[in-house]
């Protein structure tokens, strides 16, 4: 009988052992997924843009979209990471936050540690997604390095301030004001739609947006198809976004070890995001097409819709999701006309669809989420209106005031907008050693019979 | 750098080149460089769409 409760012993340990190398190996690999999803953001945005780019600018719009990416991304793994655990409590001092510096053992090839590198990575795409957003904004009169510039003070330096401080268990803006932003409406798209707004101040309008009397014309990009199918490629990328915002379980860094949780250890299930984000896409593209009947905007209404509704993704009852997005897609067209009255030419309705409908949906969980615990354990802050609006205006500030302040710096030394002959000619043939469309873009004549 | 590890057996910890010494450290700034250098280019370049 001993001997049978010890064999027995031994093979519960085993399968102990080998049921937490699973789990790890599948928490790895969970992480490792959302990395390529979000590279598909990317790869939307990239197609976003180039396609509402006029023909002779289409490859320079590019080019400056995959800079973005590629600067951005070391830029984090020298400073972004580290930001982001440094500073929770407001100021890094006194953190123990070298784990994070790019120096460290973590940020290597590590045996025994399986979790820094896709973290890391789920947040570089991150990082990448705050520069892809502001990129479409600027489109056809910046200059690359200064995009580039601003593009790395934004992706590895502002939003990750942000995410320290309303997106981290000890953020302060979480432990004080019970700010929740499960799926970042704050923190990544507040941020850098009013990034994108603080440089769009200081750059200036296309030649020929705006008419003497204030009144704006349409700078119809060269391939609205493209657009629209790069705007699908985003709510693709979606997935692995807020994928990459739930913590797995069961490991050591885990709450649980039977379920999900929000980055702030609350509870949530992957199921709560199926329900949502769809019900989100859908309300939102509705919301839309009742007052534009544009299919851009339509497409953009499925973003606007994921973002009204990206701080309760993890609580908000599925048709309260709906309808939230279908407000948010409803507003997204005044509120671009109203940036137009101020002779702000925001290319893509980044400002708008990222910058206000971020904030709208930091709000609308204010009023909705009103009373949720903010975190785990007895007497910790409460989700309330007053903390969501610290938030909001917290990533406002956060994304503006470096936004304009850089621009105005490079502006001030001549490095920011291309020059007008450049601009009127296109950059593609002034800057870029390729042809976008060597045998035009005409359409073909149907094969006779 | 380099490798410190002579046989696979019990490694653990750190496998990447140069571990537990300065050179990572230093290739950081290098890459910091290597990164800066091509944005002076870069600024050389659109000069001339000024």
């Amino acid at each position: 009988m001993e001997e049978q409760l010890a064999t027995l012993t031994e093979q519960v340990a085993a399968l102990q052992g080998s049921a937490a190398v699973t789990n790890t190996m599948v928490a790895e690999v969970f992480y490792y997924l959302t990395i390529p999803l979000m590279v598909i953001i990317h790869a939307g945005f990239l197609a976003y843009e180039m396609g509402a780019s006029r023909a002779k600018n289409v490859l320079a719009s590019g080019i400056k979209n995959i800079l973005a990416f590629a600067y951005v991304i070391p830029a984090f793994f020298f400073v972004g990471w580290w930001i982001y655990w440094a500073f929770p409590s407001g100021l890094p001092f006194g953190s123990d936050a070298g784990f994070a510096l790019p120096w460290s053992e973590s940020m290597g090839p590590f045996l025994g540690d399986n979790s820094s590198g896709v973290f890391w990575g789920a947040f570089a795409l991150f990082a990448a997604t705050t520069a892809s957003i502001f990129s479409g904004a600027v489109i056809e009169r910046i200059q690359t390095t200064a995009f580039i510039i601003l593009a790395v003070v934004l992706g590895a330096v502002a939003w990750v301030i942000a995410a320290a401080w309303g997106w981290h268990a000890n953020g302060w803006l979480v432990t004080n004001f019970g700010f929740h932003d499960f799926g970042a409406a704050g923190v990544v798209h507040t941020v850098a739609g009013f990034f994108a707004l603080g440089v769009l101040i200081n750059l200036g309008p296309r030649i020929g947006k705006f008419n003497k009397d204030g009144s704006a014309n349409n700078l119809s990009g060269h391939n609205m198809p493209f657009t629209i199918t790069g705007l699908m490629l985003i709510i693709v990328g979606f997935w692995g976004f807020l994928m990459a915002c739930a913590i797995f379980p069961g490991e050591g860094w885990s709450w649980y070890g039977d379920n999900f949780v929000t980055i702030y250890g609350t509870p949530m299930t992957l199921s709560a995001l199926a329900f949502n984000i769809l019900m989100a896409f859908a309300g939102g593209i509705i919301g839309a097409w009742v007052f534009t009947r544009d299919p851009f905007w339509m497409m953009s209404g499925a973003l606007a819709g994921i973002i009204a509704t990206a701080s309760g993704l993890d609580v908000y009852w599925p048709p309260l999701t709906f309808l939230i997005a279908m407000a948010g897609g409803i507003l997204l067209k005044p509120a671009a006309s109203v940036l137009e009255r101020f002779r702000i030419d925001d290319a893509v309705g980044a400002v708008t669809v990222h910058g206000t409908i971020g904030v709208f949906g930091v709000l609308m969980f204010g009023i909705w989420g009103a009373g949720y615990p903010a975190l785990q354990g007895e007497g910790v802050a409460t989700v309330n209106f007053i903390g969501q609006a610290v938030g909001a205006i917290t990533c406002i500030l956060l994304g503006l005031v470096p936004g304009y302040v850089i621009s105005l710096i490079l502006k001030t030394l001549g490095l920011l907008r291309v020059g007008e002959a450049a601009e009127l000619a296109g950059l593609d043939p002034t800057k870029v050693p390729a042809q976008a469309y060597p045998e035009g873009i005409a359409a073909s004549e149907p094969a006779s019979d | 750098m380099g490798s410190s590890i002579e046989n696979w057996e019990g490694v653990s910890g750190a496998i990447f080149m140069g571990a537990g010494s300065s050179m990572p450290a230093v290739w950081v700034w290098i890459a910091i460089a290597a990164c800066i250098v091509p944005l002076i280019l870069g600024f050389m370049a659109d000069a001339k769409t000024r």
